[in-house]
């Protein structure tokens, strides 16, 4: 889902920029002392997800893990994920630094908006809680291919078919994100329930 | 600190299985390689970890940006295409999903492909005018220079193939191992000086 140099014009590159600037400042204000730390180590998950592969079928998918990301840190996702995109570009080429700012938006704005709408569930009942979990991890990568479609739409064919293309490629990483999501989060709660949102602040 | 020992834990976990899964295939960018082989450009396309773009979208352009010519890749990735000017060119491969990357071919390296070509006939044209006044044979009966070029053309691109690969490999190493391992050290430096300021704008104002 990185989306490379050069195949972008710059109008949606600096409202790309624009965008991941402001979250990232959210993010920062928002990301107080004791988080730091989990900040860190969720960013470096983040930063090797994407060289965890899934073998399916004649292709193989890797993990996003940006709805894990979004569900522990909230807003404070945006600076991780932007750390890890950094370095992802830098030391893998892995998209770019023009684009750094799209990119951000594609992985972080999913991870942001699944966390202000199903956060609030995973401390309900395990029946809405597995729910809640499976919908982050599904939904963070439905939307992250939404977004790139919404970028590329400028550029390239319409909407429908670059946005179809993107989610359909991507059908098996969501259920699959959706799956390590339930995983982690009833992980998470038998062992240190602090860390969900939803109990500790 | 418990919950962050805990933590640690599972993280550490992922990150074990990201650093040794990292020589799978990956489809996260795509590099284009491409090489002059007389009149003809060879250039081959595949996604990071060595996965063929199959029906790539290229594109020859020249340096000014004017557009050439167009082809998509075959499902070994390849596509070939005969010189259509004789200047430098940028070949763009497009593979679809925002997945984009170019080459360029030097006006040097087709030029000196040319000139070679050339000072191999102007040398041969002199040696044959030697061997008229000489009244020597060139080559053995039967054979003209340019069936001898051409064999020679013929195993030199053989024996070259395998080198060429060889380069277009290298030119995608992929993640390594220390690509990895830096960029984890670089996150946990970042959140090591985001705790120090933290730290600092505590004890400030506790001794304010």
């Amino acid at each position: 889902m990185h989306i490379s140099e050069g195949v972008l014009s710059w109008p949606v590159l600096a409202s790309g920029a624009a965008l991941a600037a402001a979250g990232t400042a959210v993010g920062l204000k928002k990301l107080d002392y004791d988080r730091i730390a989990q900040a860190g180590i969720l960013s470096a998950s983040f930063f090797v997800a994407s060289l965890v592969h899934v073998p399916l079928g004649p292709s193989n998918v890797h993990l996003i893990l940006n709805g894990v990301v979004g569900l522990l840190l909230g807003w404070a996702a945006v600076p991780a994920i932007v750390v890890a995109l950094i370095l992802q570009a830098v030391l893998f080429q892995y998209g770019g630094i023009t684009t750094l700012g799209v990119n951000t938006v594609i992985m972080a704005g999913p991870a942001v908006i699944c966390y202000l709408v199903f956060a609030p569930m995973i401390s309900k009942k395990p029946r809405i809680a597995v729910f809640a979990a499976f919908a982050v991890g599904f939904f963070s990568v439905l939307l992250g291919g939404i977004v790139v479609g919404l970028a590329l739409m400028f550029t390239e064919k319409n909407f429908f078919e670059v946005a179809g293309l993107v989610v359909a490629a991507h059908i098996p990483i969501m259920i699959i994100e959706g799956f390590v999501t339930v995983f982690c989060v009833s992980f998470l709660k038998k062992v240190q329930p602090s860390l969900l949102p939803g109990s500790l602040n | 600190m418990n919950s962050i020992k805990k933590m640690f834990i599972i993280h550490l976990f992922l990150i074990i299985i990201g650093t040794f899964a990292a020589s799978d295939a990956n489809a996260h960018r795509v590099t284009i390689f491409a090489w002059v082989d007389g009149d003809t450009v060879h250039t081959q396309s595949k996604f990071g970890g060595g996965k063929m773009v199959n029906n790539g979208e290229i594109s020859v352009f020249d340096l000014e940006g004017n557009l050439l010519l167009k082809g998509n890749t075959d499902e070994n990735g390849d596509f070939s295409f005969k010189l259509p000017k004789k200047t430098s060119l940028k070949i763009e491969l497009k593979a679809g999903m925002g997945h984009q990357n170019e080459w360029i071919v030097h006006a040097e390296e087709i030029e000196a492909l040319q000139q070679d070509s050339f000072v191999a006939s102007d040398r041969s044209e002199d040696v044959n005018e030697a061997a008229e006044t000489r009244s020597e044979p060139v080559a053995a009966p039967g054979l003209t220079r340019e069936d001898i070029e051409q064999a020679v053309d013929q195993a030199l691109e053989k024996k070259l193939k395998p080198v060429m690969q060889i380069l277009s490999d290298m030119s995608d190493p992929g993640p390594r191992i220390s690509d990895i391992l830096g960029g984890i050290g670089y996150i946990i430096g970042l959140a090591g000086i985001g705790a120090y300021f933290n730290n600092r704008k505590k004890t400030d104002s506790e001794t304010r």
